[in-house]
Order: C-alpha cells, then structure tokens, then sequence
C-alpha cells in the first residue's frame, strides 16, 4: 500500500472511529473559555449521615470502594485523604454529581454529601474526566481520552502529508503553514523569554 | 451538492486545517501530559530583583493593589490569592503566575522597595498552559492565542463534519467507515452517555 494511502486511511479511520469523543471534547470545552455565555444555577445539595460498619483492609483504595458499592456512591474513586482527627474523606466524581464521604476517626458513622450539578458544570466534567485509577469503567474512558488526544496529533501531521500530496500549488499551503508554526513558537518563545 | 461548493468545502478544510495544525499538535501534546505528566516543569534558580517605588500603601483591597503593582513593574500574569499576605510590618507579598514564570513580589512601603525573586518554569508548564488560554492580564500579545484558540474549535467541528461528508462521497469505503462510525464512534456516545446516567 502507499504511503498516501495508508495515511490518508489512519487520517480518514481514526476520525471516523473517535469523532464523537473528539467533537466532545471540543463542545464541553466551550463552556470553559466562556463560561459567562452560559447559566450557572446553584448546584442541588444534599447531605445524609449512616452508620458504618467496616471490617476490611485499612487501605484507603479498599475502604472507598467499600464506601461507593455500600452506600451507591456513583463516580470515579479519587485518592482517600486521611483526616488530622484520624477520620477519612474519600470523593467520587462524575459528570453531573459529586459526593463526598466524610468517615468519623472511630470508623462507626460516614457523613455523605452530594451535589446535583446544573448543565454547564456536567459539561464541563465529562471534558476534566482524565487520570487512570478510580474505577475500570473511568479507565476505559481514560483510554479514549488518550487515544482522542492522540488522534489530534494524527491528524494534524497526515494532513500536512495528505495537503502537500494533493495539491501541486502549494505556496498558499506553505504560508498558512508558516504562519501556524510561526505564530506558535513565537508564542512559546515569547512565555519562555518574556520579562 | 454542487462541485463547486464541494470544491470549497475542500479547500476550508485543508487550509483551515493547516492553520491550525500547531494548534491541534499543541492540544494533543497538552491532553496527553494532563493524563500521564511527562513533561515536569524545570527547576531553575531564582533570580532577584529590586526597583524603587514611590508607591503608598493602601488598606482594603488587596487584590486590586496587588494588579496596581503588577502593571506598574511591566509583569504579566494572574495574582495568587492563596499567596497573598501582609507581614507584621504590613508589607505586602503575593505571588503571580504566568506561563513559563513564577513571581514572589514582596513590598516595602516603608523603604519605598519591591522586591521581586523570579524562576523560569520552563517549555512544559507553557505547552500545557497554551490548551484553551484565552487571554493573559497585561499581555495584549497573548490575547491573540485567544482568538486563535477560537477559530481553532470551530474549524475543528467545520472539519469534522465536511470530512464525513467527503467520506461519504465515496462508495468504495463506505461499508468500512459505516462499521468505523458505529463501533467507534457510536459506541463512545453510548458510553458517555451510560457514564452520565449510570456511573
């Protein structure tokens, strides 16, 4: 197979295949840089206190999971934080909801909170959903991520190739592609150098 | 669809995509180190600095006066407000970050002194911070990446959309990309969509 064509299948492939996770990460980027263009309503909060009975391994990864399957604490498991008063705090985070669970340092009670996020806030959390570990369905998300971002980079460098293939005028392409990579590392150069 | 408008969707695609090639190269590498951090900031020495001011100490508003002595020493960057403090002396100190740079501004209105110790973050922390910066306080240059950073989200979604079309203009690879779409991408909806309600 050639050169172009394989290229031109890997830029034509990989975009079919990771277009939904690509344009995602695009649309709910958007109420990042403009956060002002969008409602921002209160979150719905709610907080519940259950007795807990625990009787496994003093890890925190261990505990959490014992925490979300006991009490349907729905999200990726982020790291336990062990408290000054020997408590424990353990988060879980999804896109749209939050919860927290507050262990008391004798073990026999966890305070949970949980907050219903408004629409802007679910967008934004399905775009800063990254990071391995916490749960196997957030590593295949992270997979996808991974391979989302990568594409950024397929696409951009097959398509340089695909351009200077296709095309036999290519002076215009040259300058576009002149001013991209100019204009970038002048920025770089500009952050690295600037007083 | 006419060939002519076929023929222009083409050229936006392919030019439109040049130009915002580094961009999307820079937005690659930026999402990757978010995940698997491997491009760690540099740790260079501190440099120090001194200018003399006439500046008079001005109770309440720290922030706004902490932005007042920022643009007075010709610094960019955003104020920390978790390094902002005032002394016993009620010197004031805050910190201020820009990519690439870290500042530790420390006042002394007594001695009519700023103090400023400077460290160079280096190539990584500024990659990572180009992903969606919109503006910079005090740098009218970077305000332009903004803009660049605007037109790059839509070219992207214009791209997206013509290059299933050109796809689908092709009968040759139509089965394959059919499959491509619904095993990738339609699974990936799903999944977002089975994260959001169930995960």
């Amino acid at each position: 197979m050639k050169l172009f064509t394989l290229l031109r299948k890997i830029h034509l492939y990989s975009s079919l295949v990771l277009l939904t996770f690509v344009i995602m990460y695009f649309v709910t980027g958007y109420p990042m840089i403009h956060h002002d263009w969008f409602a921002n309503p209160d979150p719905v909060k709610s907080t519940r206190t259950e007795p807990l009975t625990y009787a496994g391994p003093m890890e925190p990864e261990a505990y959490s999971r014992h925490l979300q399957e006991t009490f349907d604490l729905r999200g990726k498991r982020q790291p336990g934080k062990r408290m000054d008063d020997g408590g424990w705090r353990f988060r879980y985070v999804r896109p749209g909801t939050f919860h927290e669970a507050v262990v008391t340092a004798a073990g026999d009670s966890v305070r949970i909170f949980r907050r219903e996020e408004n629409a802007r806030t679910t967008l934004v959390g399905f775009h800063r959903l990254h990071g391995y570990g916490g749960g196997w369905l957030y590593d295949i998300w992270v997979v996808l991520y991974d391979l989302a971002s990568l594409s950024l980079i397929v696409f951009s460098l097959t398509g340089i190739y695909l351009w200077y293939r296709l095309t036999k005028r290519r002076l215009l392409g040259w300058v576009i592609l002149g001013i991209s990579y100019g204009y970038a590392g002048v920025t770089v150069l500009y952050l690295m150098y600037a007083p | 669809m006419k060939s002519s408008l076929r023929s222009l969707f083409l050229k936006i695609h392919i030019y439109a995509g040049l130009l915002c090639s580094s961009y999307l190269l820079i937005f690659g590498l930026s999402s990757l180190n978010y995940n698997h951090h491997f491009g760690k900031p540099s740790d260079s020495d501190p440099i120090s600095w001194e200018r003399r001011t006439e500046l008079a100490n001005v109770d309440g508003d720290d922030r706004a006066f902490t932005n007042r002595i920022t643009e007075s020493l010709g610094l960019i960057g955003w104020t920390i407000p978790w390094e902002t403090y005032r002394d016993e002396g009620d010197n004031l100190h805050f910190g201020l970050n820009r990519p690439g740079k870290k500042y530790t501004v420390h006042v002394f209105f007594d001695e009519g002194l700023i103090r400023v110790e400077e460290r160079r973050t280096g190539f990584w922390p500024i990659v990572n911070s180009l992903h969606a910066l919109t503006r910079l306080p005090y740098s009218p240059f970077m305000s332009l990446w903004g803009v660049y950073t605007e037109i790059c989200i839509w070219v992207v979604l214009f791209s997206a959309g013509t290059g299933v079309y050109f796809w689908t203009r092709r009968r040759r690879e139509r089965l394959v990309g059919w499959i491509m779409l619904g095993a990738g991408s339609g699974t990936s909806l799903l999944f977002m969509l089975y994260i959001w309600w169930r995960g």
